[in-house]
Formats: structure tokens, C-alpha cells, sequence
């Protein structure tokens, strides 16, 4: 490996201007990367009041008991989603500093992280909006005194349950396939780093 | 953590030192002109605010060396969530236009030709593949990387045959 390789020399040749950064730019960066994480964080915020607003006015005005629990719920489930939201990104963020870490396990850590979130974030996610929406859906078919018969209403009311349950279940299983392919990459990772 | 005077006096000499590795592994990580340098500035963001916590249980090289390759492998991971794919070594398809190792060296463009090949990489391979570049000896990329040394001249030694291979093939 120590043999003369001139490949090494080209890449010796490469270097141009150098690039520096001052502490002042360095500072300025970082603060910029700063007030993105707030920025992000702002628009979930904003999205979350959002629901909370429309949800909270449906159960004011509407006087059916189901669309008004339904709404509460969603509006509980909104709040829940919003509060992990700032736990992970408190987690995962604080330092914003890369580590100092071996390559090997650094590329570890990113790869269980990307795992244990593709494993977990439809149970946080997704399904704290379950109950809610069941509750609103029920509400709306069948105390909005519609004249359609009783059976054509709960047959509607299985195809909008069935489509939600498809897509929740979709949503389920791609993020599960993913979650295993990177579980192969790390056991492929520690047998490399085992030697 | 705000880095203190110490740690900036660290960084501007590591700056200085390592400055033209960073460019060089931005090259080789990063196609796009001003992707690349936003890659750049955080290399030098992430290596400021890291040397707050050098504690000189390694050396300053295996530092910075371990900082800004992390930094890039986590541009690399963001790029790729935001589709763009890039291939396994051995399922490489496109290979740079040219015949051999010395026609390559001859050529003007050679470098950014061997910056597209290392690009394709797979991260760990072109980790390992540019810390060689610049001269780091087995022990010393095994060091900064977390893999025997063993595995590491396996690896360089499996990836030039791959590379000259890969010209010779497109040469015919």
C-alpha cells in the first residue's frame, strides 16, 4: 500500500483556491442552520393549530355528540403528534454537531436511526388519528339525517373505513420492508466491523 | 456548545492544514456546484463546532478526518431520501470514457472523470477509497474508520483492480 501510486499524484493535483471560512461566517452558518430547525419547527406547529382550530370550531357548531368526540379526538391526536414531534427533533438535534465517531459506527448510529423511525412512526404518527377519525366518520354517516337507507350508508361508510385501513396498512408495510433492508445493512456492517 | 478561543485557534490551524482534503473529498462527494458548496461550509461548520469536544484522545488528522467524512456520508443520506440513487461498486453501469490508468493521468478532465467513478461508490467504499488518496496508510484509515486494517487493504486493493478494470473495459 506504501508502493508509489499514481493515482495518488492526480489527486495530489487537485487543489484550486483554497477555502477558508472565517469565525464570523462559521458563526452565521450555523445560526442560519439554527433558524431552519426553528422554521420547521414553526410549520408544524402552525399545521397542528391548524387542525386544532378546524376540529375545535366542527365541535362547537355541530350539535352531534360523535362529530364533536370524533373532532376531540383528533384534536388530542394533533396535540400528541406535535409534542413527539419535539421530543425526536430535541433527540436527535441538540448538539448539530457531527461526531467524532468512527466512520463504521457513525454509519451504524445513522442507519438504527433511520430503522427504529421507519419501525415507529406509524404507530405515533398515524394511528393516534385512528380513533378519531372512526368517530367522525360514524358520526357523519349516521346521525347527519341523510334518507339513504341504513345499509347503503354503513356500505359507504366500510368502503371510506377500508380505503383508510388500506392506506394506513400500505403506509405499515413499506415502512416494515424498509426497516428490514436496513437491518440487513447493519448486520452486513457488523460483520465487516467484526472482521 | 460554543466553541471557545482554544478550539478556534484548533479549528483555523486544522482548517489550514486539511483545507485542500476538504475540497477534495466535496469533489468527490458532491456533482453539483452549489450542493458541493454548502457541503463545504458544513464540513467546516461541523469541524468548528466539533473541536469544542477534542480531547486529544486521537489525533488531530484522525479528527478531522472522522468529522468531515461523517459530515459528507450525511449529505450523502440526505441526497439519497431526496432520490437520488446512486449505484453499488459492483453494479456500477456507467463507467468514465476513457482507456487506461495512463491515458487517464494525461487527460485534462482525468480528475473529474475519477471524481464521477468515486462518486458511484457505495459511502463506505469511497470513504475508504479517498483516505487512501490522500496518502493515509492502512493503519491510519483502519483508525479513523473503525475497520481492521486487514479489510482496509482488501477493500483498496478489490477497488483499484475494480477501477482498471472498469477503464480497460470501456477502452475496448
Amino acid at each position: 500500500m506504501t508502493d508509489h501510486d499514481p493515482l495518488r499524484d492526480l489527486w495530489a493535483t487537485d487543489t484550486g483556491d483554497k477555502f477558508t471560512m472565517s469565525i464570523s461566517d462559521l458563526t452565521a452558518r450555523s445560526n442560519r442552520f439554527q433558524s431552519r430547525i426553528e422554521r420547521r419547527n414553526l410549520t408544524e406547529y402552525i399545521a397542528a393549530a391548524l387542525v386544532v382550530g378546524v376540529f375545535g370550531w366542527l365541535a362547537y357548531i355541530v350539535p352531534v355528540w360523535s362529530i364533536r368526540i370524533g373532532s376531540l379526538l383528533i384534536i388530542v391526536a394533533a396535540l400528541y403528534v406535535s409534542w413527539k414531534l419535539r421530543q425526536i427533533g430535541s433527540a436527535s438535534g441538540t448538539p448539530n454537531v457531527a461526531s467524532a465517531q468512527t466512520l463504521a459506527s457513525h454509519h451504524r448510529g445513522e442507519l438504527v436511526r433511520q430503522r427504529d423511525a421507519l419501525r415507529s412512526v406509524w404507530r405515533w404518527y398515524l394511528l393516534p388519528f385512528v380513533p378519531g377519525i372512526l368517530v367522525f366518520m360514524l358520526g357523519t354517516t349516521l346521525e347527519t339525517g341523510s334518507n339513504l337507507p341504513i345499509w347503503v350508508e354503513l356500505a359507504t361508510s366500510a368502503v371510506s373505513l377500508g380505503v383508510m385501513g388500506g392506506l394506513f396498512y400500505g403506509i405499515y408495510a413499506l415502512n416494515a420492508h424498509a426497516a428490514k433492508k436496513l437491518d440487513r445493512e447493519i448486520d452486513a456492517l457488523d460483520s465487516v466491523m467484526e472482521g | 456548545m460554543k466553541p471557545s478561543q482554544t478550539a478556534n485557534q484548533l479549528y483555523i490551524e486544522a482548517a489550514d492544514q486539511f483545507a485542500y482534503a476538504m475540497q477534495r473529498l466535496a469533489r468527490a462527494t458532491e456533482a453539483h456546484a452549489e450542493r458541493r458548496r454548502d457541503l463545504l461550509q458544513d464540513m467546516h461548520v461541523q469541524l468548528w463546532k466539533s473541536l469544542a469536544a477534542f480531547d486529544g484522545r486521537c489525533s488531530l488528522k484522525t479528527w478531522v478526518y472522522r468529522v468531515i467524512h461523517n459530515t459528507a456520508a450525511s449529505h450523502v443520506s440526505r441526497e439519497v431520501r431526496q432520490s437520488v440513487e446512486r449505484a453499488d461498486l459492483v453494479e456500477a453501469e456507467h463507467v468514465p470514457d476513457f482507456s487506461d490508468l495512463q491515458v487517464m493521468i494525461e487527460r485534462d478532465d482525468a480528475l473529474a472523470k475519477l471524481h464521477d467513478w468515486i462518486r458511484k461508490l457505495k459511502t463506505s467504499d469511497r470513504q475508504i477509497l479517498t483516505l487512501y488518496l490522500e496518502d493515509l496508510s492502512a493503519a491510519e484509515i483502519a483508525d479513523i474508520t473503525g475497520l481492521k486494517p486487514g479489510a482496509i487493504a482488501t477493500r483498496i486493493s478489490r477497488l483499484k483492480t475494480k477501477l482498471a478494470q472498469d477503464f480497460k473495459e470501456t477502452s475496448q
